[in-house]
């Protein structure tokens, strides 16, 4: 289990990250999304014990990941730029890790091969940016970690690929309860195989739920008025996201679903439509500042 | 399944991985010094070689009197110098690779992500290269002993030395290593860590140049320095190589025991002469334990090291810091000697240097921190350190300028001072009590008496009221110099004070003025007393082989054979000279009162020497036919002595000049029958003076004619004639067309009292004076 305490962690006066605090369950898989720079990769690291919080704890199984490097031998990190050490083969690179995790199983490493059609024998530099991450996420794998830390993993796969390894992450949690903490752009990735999604809106969480979850407290309606209609017409409701054409609106209301339908349709709409909100609208809405107007700068 | 549950010890691990890295490492090093320390290889075959020829005088000529060999021969101390950078740049090359990882992002977030702690694994990474680096030093060096043991033997002083060359390289090998660890902690990049690591490396050496150097320019009169430290370059990186004993190390001494790459070269000139004295184990000893010491504060440095500083520059604003301040007052340094020796007032060249270390500094800082940190924004956050770094060479200045400045610019009062000593330190070796370096071509004769003897230089102590004032007058024109009398002679005073004390004083750049003034010293009843001892002192070394040699002429001096044997003879002779030494009638000086004569002198070699055949047959030379046998015996040319250009000072003669006015010298002389080595000539017929001047590159007459030129080299001058052809001979046989020739036998009686036989100055005139046969002898003539 991975439990972040109001951890802060900033380069001299810039923070990247502030105050957070969340929790991932043994067998969960929990994700992390955000904008670029939002602080992902730094919260990532300093859960695997590279960089050292300014301020709170990163506890895995209770033990401080900075201070108790034994604890790091429960862990992975696959970090979003690969390393491995020059000229090895996948096989060797395996070798390499296997020195500081006890449970390391070249069996699972041939089979995963396998699985992948990976060459063990041939050298990591040889590979493409795709198979250069299979190679390192089931060099990872064979070390049987509790807790295995992924930034950007699928960056690269082709959706064949992409989905072999989920299948393999879902499996792999499931059985070994491995907590899984993975950041990712690929919001409808994170949809599929994550129980669990933080927000990262710059510094902070905005957002930390189920996934199932996510949406539940919010919806997309769709409406047709006779006369035109501004976003002041709709005071009253929790507005996430308005988008007015004349006659025609678009809004995101949050709240209770049913109770906000009928206050829409207490305004005579010639038209209203439901919409379920995907991870990603969701995503979007809580983002500020990205529903940019282009056609202003580009006019 | 099968798994793996073997490596619970990452420590362990990674050593091991550092060792696979680094096996081959060993490879090149061990042939480096095989090269450099296995003399003894190729000797040990030619010696089998030559004993299975059964040529056994060989053998054991080639096995010599040595017990040991590791480094000999005239080369050593150019490849004991580049095994020590070799063992730098390998030492960066090994930092690089174990603790490169530090400098990228991907290797960064890996082996910081690993199960083990910071502080294993920089121990494990240390402790392989540190293995590594033992077996470079140990493997070559085993082997060199193995060669030894079957040449030689095993011996104690054999084993000593091995375990010695082992430690000392081991120890600079190791420190030049831990230094850049310890830059490369601290610093984010590759090209810093190479760059910072270096100067950190650099640092000892740049920062004591550095002070040398203020303490030149600034302290006038401190007896801390002397001219060989910076009269011919500033040496940063060997600064002991250029150090010599003297009071100077009381405050330069330290440098030898913390600096290991200052003393590395000593370790090689492991001494295999008789005495074997006991190799200085405790320095390197010392040296190792300041190596661990920065080894820990290195591995400290690491535990709390931020890994987002990987691939960034400009993240250690302290090292930078550290770095302009080294380098900045060096440049600054660099720049004050070279305009310390100009025609600049003292005044002018401190406020350059200061200037100079300003600007450097700044200038320094501003680009190597705006190409660190390539933001303006961060360049005006960190811009205080700027001030405090230029505070830190003002600092510098303060104490070289004020603080030692102050102690050593007054001189005592007359009244306070016991004996008084003045010098011209000459030698790097030491410091010579005598005024041997103003002597150019020649000598004077208190050089020639003491040659023998030079590491136990006399010293003149003078103590009458007069000379002592004499001294302090000397001393004050040193001091407070008029303008254009600054020079390039380095003076040394010692005063003895009459409550015990001694007070030093050492000034680098005396003008010509003052070594003409001291020759007056040398007409003192103190310094002809000295001299007089000096002689004593080396007659009673002499023995019935030492050949006594009279001859107007240098360049052929005659073995009067009838006095070679009679030692009580020679030894009366010599207490004429002595006496006359002390009456005045020797010309201690560069002048002389009377008419020039010629020279006696004592040689130093035994006849069977190759150059004169004790059965009077002749080796090299002429017998000279027209001498009496009877009378004369023989009379030789000693053509070796023409190689050496007429200088006394070689091959062991002491040679004294004698003129009219020595007069128990040349009554001896007349009443043994020994004048006619002095008039065998009939006087000279012609002399040449040819105007010499060093500061003139042209002749003053037509250009093929050619030039006499004076060039002050090392501390001697050296004469040669440059023809239009571009060709370039000793002066000698044909002097340049504007020479001035004398025949007239009134004006070349007056000038022969004004030949000297030694140049001091740069101009004046040369002489070359030839008898009727053809033969003539070179010398001088003041302005």
């Amino acid at each position: 289990m991975i439990e972040i305490k109001n951890l802060t962690k900033g380069y001299g006066a810039n923070i990247a990250v502030e105050d957070i605090s969340l929790r991932v369950e043994n067998g969960s898989v929990y994700g992390l999304v955000g904008f670029n720079g939002a602080g992902k990769t730094t919260l990532i690291k300093c859960v695997a014990g590279v960089y050292k919080p300014d301020a709170g704890q990163v506890l895995i199984d209770g033990a401080d990941t900075f201070t108790c490097p034994g604890i790091r031998q429960k862990m992975f990190y696959f970090s979003d730029e690969q390393w491995y050490p020059k000229y090895a083969s996948l096989l060797k690179t395996a070798q390499f890790y296997a020195g500081y995790y006890p449970d390391y199983d070249f069996d699972m490493l041939d089979k995963l091969c396998g699985v992948f059609s990976l060459d063990k024998n041939a050298k990591l530099g040889s590979f493409s940016k795709g198979m250069l991450r299979q190679a390192i996420m089931i060099i990872g794998m064979s070390a049987k970690p509790s807790v295995l830390l992924l930034d950007e993993a699928f960056d690269g796969l082709d959706p064949a690929v992409r989905s072999r390894m989920n299948s393999m992450l879902l499996d792999y949690a499931a059985q070994t309860e491995c907590s899984v903490l993975i950041s990712s752009h690929y919001l409808h990735e994170i949809a599929d195989i994550c129980d669990r999604v933080a927000l990262i809106n710059g510094r902070k969480i905005a957002l930390e739920c189920s996934v199932d979850e996510a949406g539940a407290d919010r919806c997309k309606f769709r409406l047709a008025f006779e006369t035109e209609k501004t976003e002041a017409d709709f005071e009253g409701f929790d507005i996430r996201k308005f988008k007015g054409d004349g006659k025609m609106i678009t809004l995101s209301l949050k709240g209770d679903e049913e109770e906000n339908e009928a206050k829409l349709r207490a305004m005579n709409p010639l038209l209203l439509e439901k919409f379920p909100l995907t991870l990603e609208e969701v995503f979007l809405e809580e983002m500020e500042g990205s529903d940019y107007d282009f056609t202003e700068i580009f006019s | 399944m099968t798994s793996r549950k073997s490596s619970l010890n990452p420590f362990g691990f990674t050593y091991r991985e550092m060792i696979k890295r680094f096996l081959a490492v060993p490879v090149p090093l061990t042939a480096a010094a095989l090269f450099i320390f296995g003399e003894i290889i190729p000797r040990f075959f030619s010696y089998r070689s030559a004993l299975s020829r059964g040529d056994t005088a060989f053998a054991e000529s080639i096995r010599g009197t040595a017990r040991f060999v590791f480094i000999s021969g005239s080369d050593a101390s150019l490849f004991a110098y580049a095994y020590t950078i070799i063992m730098i740049v390998i030492g960066l090359v090994l930092a690089l690779y174990s603790f490169g990882f530090m400098m990228l992002r991907p290797s960064a977030n890996v082996q910081y992500s690993l199960g083990i702690s910071r502080n294993k694994q920089f121990g494990a990474r240390y402790l392989a290269v540190t293995t590594i680096i033992g077996l470079s030093v140990v493997i070559p060096m085993l082997i060199v002993a193995f060669f030894n043991v079957a040449f030689y033997g095993s011996s104690k002083e054999l084993w000593t030395a091995f375990a010695f060359m082992c430690l000392s390289h081991f120890t600079v090998f190791l420190w030049a290593y831990t230094v850049y660890v310890f830059a490369m902690v601290q610093v984010g990049s590759i090209i810093e860590s190479v760059v910072m690591g270096s100067v950190c490396v650099l640092a000892p050496g740049l920062l004591s140049s550095a002070f040398y150097s203020l303490i030149s320019v600034f302290t006038y009169g401190s007896p801390l320095l002397n001219s060989s430290t910076f009269d011919t370059n500033i040496n940063f990186f060997y600064t002991n190589g250029n150090m010599v004993a003297g009071p100077h190390e009381k405050l330069f001494g330290f440098s030898e025991y913390l600096f290991p790459i200052s003393s590395a070269a000593d370790s090689f000139y492991m001494s295999n002469g008789e005495d074997y004295p006991f190799p200085p184990f405790a320095k390197f000893l010392g040296f190792l334990a300041v190596t661990l010491l920065i080894a820990c504060a290195a591995k400290y440095l690491h535990s709390r090291r931020k890994a987002e500083k990987a691939g960034f520059m400009g993240t250690s604003p302290v090292l930078e810091g550290f770095c302009v301040v080294t380098v900045g007052p060096f440049l600054a340094c660099v720049i004050g000697q070279g305009i310390n020796s100009s025609e600049l007032s003292r005044g002018a060249v401190k406020v350059i240097t200061v200037l100079a270390g300003v600007i450097i500094m700044a200038v320094g800082y501003t680009l190597v921190d705006l190409f660190l940190t390539r933001s303006a924004k961060a360049f005006r956050k960190r811009l205080w350190n700027l001030p405090l770094e230029i505070c830190v060479f003002l600092a510098m200045v303060f104490v070289a300028g004020v603080i030692i400045n102050g102690a050593y610019s007054k001189i005592p009062q007359a009244e306070n001072i016991k004996t008084a000593t003045v010098s011209l330190p000459s030698s790097i070796q030491e410091f010579r009590y005598t005024l041997d370096s103003v002597s150019a071509t020649g000598c004077l004769p208190v050089d020639s008496i003491t040659a023998e003897q030079s590491s136990d230089r006399a010293v003149f102590e003078f103590n009458s009221p007069e000379e002592i004032e004499k001294i302090l007058e000397l001393n004050n024109l040193v001091r407070k110099p008029a303008k254009g009398e600054r020079g390039i002679y380095a003076v040394r005073f010692e005063y003895t004070l009459k409550n015990g004390k001694k007070v030093e004083r050492f000034y680098r750049d005396a003008g010509q003025n003052i070594i003409e003034k001291m020759t007056s010293l040398m007409r003192t009843s103190a310094y002809r007393e000295g001299t007089a001892e000096l002689l004593r002192n080396r007659l009673a070394g002499m023995t019935a082989d030492n050949p006594l040699l009279i001859s107007p002429n240098l360049s052929s001096m005659t073995i009067p054979m009838d006095l070679y044997n009679d030692k009580e003879l020679t030894l009366e002779l010599f207490k004429c000279v002595e006496k006359d030494i002390l009456d005045g009638g020797i010309p201690l000086d560069f002048g002389g009162e009377g008419e020039f004569l010629g020279y006696i002198a004592l040689c130093d070699f035994a006849p069977d020497d190759n150059y004169i055949d004790p059965e009077f047959t002749v080796s090299y030379g002429e017998e000279d036919e027209t001498a009496d046998d009877e009378d004369v015996k023989i009379a030789k040319d000693c053509d070796y002595l023409k190689y050496y250009d007429n200088n006394i000072l070689f091959s062991n003669l002491c040679a004294l000049p004698v003129t009219a006015s020595a007069k128990n010298t040349v009554a001896f002389l007349e009443s043994n029958g020994l004048m006619k080595y002095l008039e065998n000539k009939e006087g000279f017929v012609k002399i040449t003076c040819c105007r010499y001047n060093d500061a003139d590159k042209t002749p003053p007459g037509d250009t093929s004619t050619g030039l006499i030129s004076a060039q002050f080299v090392d501390k001697n001058y050296q004469f040669s004639v440059y023809w239009a052809d571009g060709t370039e001979e000793a002066v000698g046989t044909e002097m340049p067309s504007y020479s001035t020739v004398v025949t007239d036998k009134s004006q070349i009686a007056e000038l022969q009292k004004k030949i000297r036989a030694v140049a001091y100055v740069g101009s004046g005139y040369y002489v070359k004076a030839e008898f009727a046969d053809g033969d003539y002898i070179l010398a001088y003539m003041p302005e």
